[in-house]
């Protein structure tokens, strides 16, 4: 059931009043704070309310209650302007705080506390004062754990929005950075923040990113994965449409190329839009290495995605259907291999497929020794074991293996948890016509990829549409030398398009 | 911002024309040009291609006189509803025969290369079906997936050419300049049915953006499948020589099986060359398909043209199957394609571009 929206509750003169009824919206709440004092002689009444643990509990002690309680306790009160302006000297003289704000509901304020701010009540005063106090444990800037890069900055996203926020902005001392705050969902009341380059980044682009994040009607946001999901395309596709990345430096790269990052409270992972196919391919290092190497990396990487993709259906294909491809000495010891094998060789790759998808599910939820452990008892008995008692081929072994390795060569954990899904199609499809099957298969996919749109972008663009966006190939199977991308990347459409600059311009 | 609002550019008309006439023309090219003109097959070629340029100019001409429109609806304008309804309706009989053609001898040869026991109709309903899909999602999918395919079929095949070389005997080219020249000319309407397909910029044009490059790239898709109609003609002629040739059914497919590839991993690539022809048929089968599609709903008035891809599917897959064997498929199918061809893609878009022309030159003296 739906919290019925408490209507503003506007701020009394009295200030018993107003921390009652803050009391009665907080009631139960017992990690607030409040504290009630009295200042100067003519004992005005003050209150502060804070969420204990979310507060810098010195900044407020030294700077709020010092200097009020014992400062203002020092000056002599001209007893005309202190009756008259009370609330503007405390505001503008007593409270050294670099961030003040004013709030006249009581909502907004409450709002405030439970964001981390400290709220001052003053008597007789229908305002409230916001001090910026927020300040909780933050964690260290660790390396990001899914995206390790031998070379590039070793900081990764925390989370915590300001600390990310900063992360970007270093990246990019450019005033047209822009960094827009909203909040999500009705009772997480999350922050969102929706960075983009203003003149580099189409505003078509920036229009339909906020009208998306607006239009999310939900209670709780705790991960970006959330607000991924209501905002991509296409929820029924088995491929992400939206990047996620706990690096600054790659989200920065973004900026620069003109896409739309968004940045959330309480996790690591920032979100890109829009992606392509070959975005996500990429990897923040293939900038930093030298162009042949990182162009030879970005082809493996596609061979592994094909191999990811399709190299357990054409085993299928090629021992139950078309065993005349392989050169005889091979077909004979694929068939060697085979033999005394009860099953036919799609219950067989199945077989392996889940074991292995087990492994790795398994592997993953398990920290460190353990799930090394696993990884060895599985990947070495259980192989070793199935082929000697005949369930499996060692073939069938070899191909699962290097099928996962492939997997794991992706950059993108969510593209290629992507081709894992859809690989089992594959190998249905090949089970039942063969290399026709596969063929059939790649079509349907290829048919829905070509479909694909992420914010407006087509998903395999550069590779599709490209009368516009043929430059972009420069950077897609191969990256080309750094001096030859002279232009930001086309598929976003971006306003300022070049990237390097002559003498003459600058 | 590139918004999917199913328009296309003209140059992914030109790749969709590409796949399209490339597509089952190639197979059996070789083999009619040689019979026809033997050694001289590449001038026919040539010929060919001129005579297809000649009426692919006539119907750019033609469609670029009416914006967002196909020859369904402006041929009322031109030619009055009943008699281009005709001609509409011939268009769909015309397409629905290529569809089924085109779907037979992919059967065919996936049966003879792949899938020796799997029946004929399963191959047909499968390939229909994923077809179907792509249809369905308009004419956009269709451009993007004729702009991935292309590449992914032109670039391995050309690979695999270049193999070829060191067993290409090139005195097979000559004798030129042999056969009488009369006899060419007379013959040139052969090599100019493997040119099906361009015909289609009449429906396409009403989606393309930017129509004042459709000529430029209309006809340059035609050069270039002039192009590689006269490598692979040139190729199995070195290949095989002119009596060979003559007498293989589909003499690349044949050439693809000759490949030996040195030292690599597979033994016969047979099962990537098919691969790759199934991806190929493909892109020239869904235009057509689309095509269809398209006429019977501007035939209808309506907006949609998804609702009637499924309904056309039991014709094409009736047809397909309609006759028996692969050498009467050739005969009746493809006679009646080339038949009714002379009427769509000839006769018809040169009386609209004559009847259009004069309608216009009237136009303006009708006023003043």
């Amino acid at each position: 059931m739906l919290r019925e929206r408490e209507n503003s509750i506007s701020i009394s003169k009295d200030i018993n009043t107003n921390l009652k009824k803050i009391k009665e919206v907080l009631k139960d709440c017992d990690d607030i704070v409040y504290r009630e004092f009295t200042v100067g002689e003519r004992r005005f009444k003050f209150a502060i309310v804070y969420v204990d643990g979310l507060t810098d509990k010195i900044l407020v002690s030294d700077y709020v209650l010092e200097s009020l309680m014992h400062q203002a306790r020092g000056l002599e009160p001209n007893p005309n302007s202190v009756k008259n302006n009370l609330y503007e000297l405390v505001k503008n003289g007593n409270i050294a705080i670099t961030e003040l704000k004013e709030v006249e509901t009581l909502n907004e304020a409450i709002d405030n506390v439970l964001a981390g701010e400290t709220i001052l009540l003053v008597n007789r005063y229908q305002k409230i004062i916001i001090i910026s106090s927020r300040g909780w444990p933050v964690r260290g800037l660790n390396e990001p754990q899914t995206e390790t890069v031998i070379r590039g900055a070793r900081d990764g996203f925390v989370e915590t929005l300001k600390v990310n926020t900063t992360l970007v902005r270093r990246r990019i001392r450019d005033s047209k950075l822009k960094i827009k705050n909203m909040q999500i969902g009705r009772r997480s009341k999350t922050d969102v923040a929706v960075l983009y380059i203003e003149d580099v980044a189409n505003k078509e682009l920036i229009e339909e990113v906020i009208k998306r994040l607006k239009t999310i009607r939900v209670d709780v946001v705790l991960e970006s994965g959330i607000i991924e999901q209501f905002i991509e395309d296409n929820w029924m596709s088995p491929f992400p449409q939206v990047e996620n990345t706990e690096r600054p430096d790659a989200v920065a790269a973004a900026l620069y190329e003109g896409r739309v990052a968004i940045l959330i409270d309480n996790t690591p992972f920032a979100l890109v839009v829009p992606v392509t196919i070959s975005t996500l391919l990429q990897s923040s290092e293939d900038y930093y290495e030298r162009w042949i190497i990182a162009s030879l990396i970005r082809v493996l990487r596609y061979i592994a995605s094909l191999i990811a993709l399709l190299l357990p259906s054409i085993y299928i294909a090629v021992t139950a259907y078309h065993p005349g491809m392989l050169p005889t000495q091979l077909a004979l010891y694929v068939a060697a291999t085979r033999e005394g094998v009860p099953f036919p060789a799609i219950i067989e790759a199945f077989i392996m497929e889940v074991t292995i998808e087990l492994l790795r599910e398994a592997g993953m939820r398990l920290s460190g020794p353990i799930g090394t452990t696993i990884g060895i008892v599985g990947g070495l008995v259980i192989g070793q074991a199935a082929v000697e008692a005949g369930i499996v081929s060692p073939m069938m072994v070899i191909i699962v293996a290097l099928t996962t390795i492939a997997s794991f060569a992706i950059p993108s954990y969510n593209i290629a948890t992507g081709f894992r899904f859809v690989r089992f199609g594959i190998m249905i499809f090949s089970a039942l016509l063969g290399l026709y099957g596969i063929m059939l298969a790649l079509l349907i996919i290829g048919i829905h990829l070509v479909r694909l749109e992420s914010f407006g972008v087509p998903y395999m663009s550069p590779y599709v549409s490209f009368s516009e966006t043929y430059s972009d190939l420069k950077d897609s199977v191969v990256r080309m030398p750094i001096q030859t991308m002279k232009k930001r990347p086309r598929f976003t459409n971006v306003y300022d398009k070049d990237r390097i600059f002559s003498d003459s311009e600058e | 911002m590139l918004k999917g609002n199913d328009k296309i550019s003209s140059n992914q008309v030109m790749f969709i024309l590409l796949t399209a006439i490339i597509g089952v023309g190639i197979l059996s090219l070789p083999r009619e040009a040689v019979e026809k003109a033997g050694t001289d097959g590449s001038i026919l070629i040539i010929l060919g291609g001129i005579v297809a340029c000649i009426f692919t100019v006539i119907s750019v001409k033609l469609v670029t006189l009416f914006t967002n429109k196909t020859i369904v609806e402006f041929g009322r304008e031109i030619v009055t509803t009943p008699i281009s309804n005709i001609v509409s309706i011939t268009f769909f009989i015309y397409y629905i025969i290529i569809s089924a053609f085109e779907v037979r001898i992919l059967a065919e040869v996936v049966k003879m290369f792949l899938l020796d026991d799997t029946p004929t109709e399963v191959i047909i309903i499968s390939i229909l079906l994923v077809s179907a899909y792509l249809v369905r999602g308009g004419i956009e999918g269709l451009a993007r997936m004729a702009e991935l395919i292309l590449p992914i079929v032109i670039i391995p095949v050309f690979l695999l050419l270049l193999s070829l070389i060191p067993d290409l005997d090139f005195t097979n080219l000559l004798p030129l300049f042999r056969t009488n020249p009369w006899d060419i000319i007379k013959s040139v309407y052969v090599p100019f049915f493997s040119f099906i397909g361009y015909e289609l910029v009449l429906f396409m044009a009403a989606y393309v953006k930017d129509t004042e490059n459709l000529m430029k790239f209309n006809v340059l898709s035609i050069l270039l499948v002039t192009f590689v109609y006269i490598v692979f003609f040139v190729v199995s002629l070195c290949r095989f020589g002119v009596n060979e040739v003559k007498h293989l059914l589909w003499p690349i497919l044949s050439i693809m099986k000759t490949i030996d590839l040195p030292g690599a991993f597979i033994e016969n690539i047979e099962g990537i060359v098919m691969g790759l022809w199934v991806l190929s048929v493909f892109a020239s089968l869904s235009p057509f398909y689309y095509s269809s599609a398209l006429i019977l709903c501007k035939l209808f008035g309506l907006k949609e043209h998804r609702y009637f891809v499924l309904p056309i599917m039991p014709f094409i897959y009736a047809l397909s199957l309609a006759f028996d064997n692969i050498a009467t498929v050739y005969d009746i199918m493809g006679k009646s394609i080339n038949y009714i061809g002379i009427f769509t893609v000839v006769t018809v878009p040169t009386v609209y571009l004559i009847v259009a022309l004069i309608k216009k030159r009237k136009e303006p003296s009708d006023n003043v």
